[in-house]
């Protein structure tokens, strides 16, 4: 174990976590918009930024998400300078995108009523990328993707790019996306994955055995079929979420005698 | 403006800075990441931070908010003001954002760039004020013109845009990285293995913790493609460049080594036609036959060399410079223009006692090594022991060669200490390993030799004196210390030198005394159309450092060609001026907790690898590649100059 100080107070983690992973457990709240526990960091909202002092560091100002702790750090998550950057950070949040959900609550959070800065973008994207690297590292389709300007060889992210072909409208990024710059919309066996407003790929619906129902896609049932073994294929139903529950459900109490079975 | 000249870089206070200069134009003002120097005050200040955060902000990488969308809002508050339309709040705005930005961002882009305006907001406010009160002035036009620079790109001395192929590799995008590496260099794979990586000792990993295998991953990408390219993909990719069949002039290159092959590869893009002529039957100079396969793979250097050919270049063997053609042949086959690119492979001789009675077992480094890389080892001597004199990699390639040919025993006769070694210090290690025997602080006397045949080779014992020229300690011999060290081959690798007889006949191309062709800053010879590059310009100097001569040689040739005799290149420009600003600061202190350390290559095992040529490094897997990367601190740096606007360019 290692002892470390956040906001003054010693604090036990475990070698190898952040030191966000090691406020949060302790329930010190440090605001993030990129960072996920599944996807681990990825060091681009920098909200996360806290003042670390310790062996070979003074009053240096970093991301919590991928600080590692170790012996000695001395972590301060709300000081004035960290407050202050925290507040022109959301300004600038602000004035690059349209209101959402999340910048709102930010906004009430930090005491930041309008941004002192004029607008740009007219998109609520904000880049954090939690689309892209689920896309990537978790669903395995990679059709998301970071895109500049090809002007400029430099900026290697200006908008989120999708690629029709991989896509397979399994809607996670959408799930994800913090502002809602990519959303899901299902009209009757229909579904559009929808980026900044735009109709970025379209699928049809297949139907739930059961209820017959339109719940996913086939693509999608693809994916998660070319994933398992032969013996756990065999378990494969084309069933959408709400009967699963019921189907699997039955399934396992059936395995019961019948005089527990009636008792539910 | 400014009440007067100041200077403030890399936090020190300069004086009485002198002007700087871009080429022959007086510079008025530099901002950059190190700070500010004005020297002409007539300059608008915050026209000048105004266009500085606006080139900023286009090269911002634009993955973290407070770089890419700060530096857009600190551009707007400058153009605010300057246009006259200033509030006194706008102060306090530059300084919020230019305190986010740098304490925020992600890389040195944004960390680095905005510290100037905080600098200048504690020491110039007065300034500032007055200009938000006062509007628009109206003053001199200039020109303002910014470079994108990194410590480690500075030091490299092709500039290759380290940080964005890092990037890419960062973010699995192998293939992109290796165009991003092709785009100024043809021979990654070459490179990738045998650089001295200046890049590597210029990177600010290594003042947290160790500097980044930015060779290492340059050959993971190389053979990532190598792998992953079939042929028939690289002729598609080339019949499209060659779709135009080419009517520009003839161009000439002497020496298919890699400033030769460099220059060849971009010139052939560019459609011209070109033909290069090589005196050895193998293409690659120094790559293909100063260096051992062990290091450097043959396959790579074909591989290589094929895709170069691939673009249309033609290369003909057997034929040297001097015994086979003139430079009057080149002109009159009608050849516009020719590059000289060839090389060092002459050997320096020991000057000692028994070197020129023709003993059997007495022979050059250079001559050895290529020997054995031609296949012609009848002619090299044979024995159980070794002794190699010198320190330098050439040396260092014959004493580990040693055990690959046959030899049993193999030891490496040096003046000065370990530490002056100029080889590689990783080679040295890696040469220990395999068991060379080190004598340091000894030099050669005397070959010793018998019925033709050496036998030995005396030396005498050295201290370390005063630093000479060259900062590293003077060798004084110790008298009396004299000792014999037996051998069957003694092989001399102390240096190389051009080819004296070649070089000094060629009319109208001058040489200096110790044999190096005189060049312009264009490269060109004092013979109009004749360009030289690589180490018959440098002497004996880096790969890296040939291939970079090629690639000027060929924009050289381009602007020959097109428009007749010419301005000094703008990239040499670019390169002399960012080198006046001391891109990599050794003694910069960076505010990062050490992280986990560099990503050990795999090798061969020493008892096994030294009975072959097989390669002694096994490579970066993909996974191992991204990991190194992710340690890549990306330091961009951004720096622009400003000029009087000159009425003869307008």
């Amino acid at each position: 174990m290692i002892t470390l100080s956040i906001n003054g107070t010693p604090i036990q983690a475990s070698e190898g976590m952040t030191v966000l992973e090691a406020a949060r457990q302790e329930g010190i709240e440090i605001p993030t918009l990129c960072y996920l526990k599944a996807l681990g960091p990825f060091g681009v909202c920098r909200l996360c930024i806290v003042e670390a002092n310790g062996p070979g560091l003074i009053h240096a100002i970093l991301p919590s998400c991928n600080l590692k702790v170790f012996e000695g750090l001395v972590i301060t998550t709300d000081s004035a300078v960290i407050h202050e950057i925290r507040r022109t950070m959301i300004e600038l949040l602000l004035a690059s995108t349209p209101l959402s959900e999340s910048l709102r609550w930010l906004a009430i959070k930090f005491g930041v009523e309008a941004s002192r800065f004029t607008p740009d973008k007219k998109d609520p994207c904000i880049l954090c990328g939690l689309c892209v690297r689920v896309c990537r590292d978790r669903i395995g389709a990679s059709a998301l993707s970071f895109a500049g300007s090809d002007s400029n060889r430099h900026v290697v992210a200006e908008e989120i790019r999708i690629d029709k072909e991989a896509c397979i409208g399994c809607g996670t990024c959408a799930n994800i996306c913090p502002v809602q710059a990519i959303k899901l919309e299902d009209m009757e066996s229909d579904r559009k994955i929808v980026l900044y407003g735009k109709v970025a790929s379209r699928f049809e619906l297949v139907k739930c055995d059961i209820c017959g129902n339109p719940h996913t896609t086939q693509e999608f049932i693809d994916s998660v079929v070319s994933r398992l073994n032969e013996e756990q294929k065999k378990g494969v139903r084309n069933l959408c979420p709400e009967c699963a529950r019921h189907y699997y459900a039955e399934a396992m109490t059936s395995q019961f005698p019948a005089d527990v079975r009636s008792n539910r | 403006m400014m009440g007067k000249a100041f200077s403030c870089w890399n936090n020190k206070e300069i004086e009485s800075a002198l002007p700087l200069k871009y080429g022959d134009r007086e510079v008025a003002a530099v901002i950059g990441w190190g700070g500010i120097q004005v020297f002409d005050t007539k300059l608008d200040i915050i026209e000048l931070c105004y266009q500085y955060a606006q080139a900023v902000q286009n090269n911002s990488c634009g993955q973290c908010i407070p770089c890419r969308t700060g530096m857009r809002v600190l551009a707007d508050v400058f153009a605010k003001i300057r246009d006259g339309r200033g509030e006194e709040r706008d102060l306090d705005y530059i300084k919020s954002l230019s305190i986010a930005i740098s304490k925020a961002s992600m890389c040195e882009i944004g960390q680095s760039s905005p510290r100037v305006f905080l600098y200048l907001l504690e020491n110039f406010r007065d300034t500032f004020e007055a200009k938000v009160k006062g509007g628009r002035g109206s003053g001199p036009e200039y020109s303002f013109h910014s470079l994108l620079t990194a410590p480690c790109m500075q030091a490299c001395p092709i500039h290759l845009d380290i940080p964005k192929y890092i990037e890419e590799i960062k973010a699995g995008r192998f293939r992109e990285s290796l165009d991003c590496i092709k785009s100024r260099l043809p021979l990654p794979g070459i490179v990738g293995r045998v650089c001295v990586r200046p890049c590597e000792s210029n990177c600010r990993r290594g003042l947290v913790d160790e500097s980044l295998q930015i060779r290492h991953l340059k050959r993971f990408v190389a053979d990532y493609a190598l792998k992953r390219t079939s042929n028939t993909r690289l002729a598609a990719d080339h019949t499209e460049q060659l779709a135009s069949p080419s009517s520009l002039p003839k161009i000439a290159i002497i020496g298919a080594g890699p400033s030769g092959l460099t220059c060849a590869s971009f010139l052939a893009k560019k459609s011209y036609e070109v033909t290069i002529f090589e005196m050895l039957p193998e293409s690659g100079g120094m790559a293909a036959v100063g260096i051992p396969d062990y290091r450097l793979p043959r396959d790579i250097v074909r591989e290589e060399v094929a895709e170069i050919e691939q673009l249309g270049v033609k290369i003909l063997h057997g034929k040297a410079l001097g015994p086979h053609f003139t430079l009057e042949d080149l002109e009159r086959a009608g050849y516009k223009a020719v590059f000289i690119g060839m090389g060092c492979h002459c050997h320096k001789s020991l000057d000692i006692e028994g070197e020129d009675r023709g003993y059997y077992g007495y022979v050059p480094g250079v001559y050895f090594l290529r020997n054995i890389n031609l296949g012609l080892m009848d002619e090299v001597p044979k024995g159980k022991k070794m002794v190699v004199v010198g320190g330098g990699n050439v040396a260092i390639d014959c004493v580990r060669t040693a055990f690959r040919v046959g030899f049993d025993e193999s030891h490496i006769v040096y003046r000065r200490s370990r530490k002056e070694m100029p080889a590689d210090s990783v080679e040295i290690d890696d040469a220990e390993a395999e068991g060379v025997k080190y004598h340091f602080l000894t030099a050669p006397r005397r070959i010793m030799g018998e019925n033709g045949k050496v036998t030995g080779l005396e030396c005498v014992r050295m201290e370390l004196g005063e630093p000479d020229a060259s900062g590293r300690r003077r060798p004084v011999e110790v008298p009396g210390s004299e000792f014999v060290i037996e051998a069957d081959v003694i092989v001399a690798a102390i240096g190389q030198e051009g080819d004296f007889n070649c070089m000094c006949n060629l009319p109208g191309v001058e040489v200096t005394k110790k044999g190096a062709i005189i060049v312009d800053e264009n490269l060109m010879t004092t013979r109009n159309g004749v360009f030289a590059g690589g180490d018959c310009v440098t002497g004996p100097d880096v790969l890296i450092k040939a291939c970079a001569h090629g690639r000027l040689v060929s924009m050289a040739i381009d602007e020959f060609l097109t428009k007749g005799k010419t301005k000094t290149l703008g990239e040499v420009l670019d390169e002399k001026f960012l080198a006046g600003l001391k891109v990599y600061d050794p003694a910069e202190s960076i505010a990062l907790p050490e992280g986990p350390g560099r990503v050990i290559v795999t090798h061969e095992p020493p008892s096994e690898r030294i009975n072959d040529f097989r390669e002694v490094d096994k490579g970066y897997t993909a996974d191992e590649a991204v990991s190194e990367a992710s340690r890549c601190l990306r330091c961009y740096r951004v720096v622009m100059y400003a000029c009087p606007d000159d009425p003869s360019n307008a």
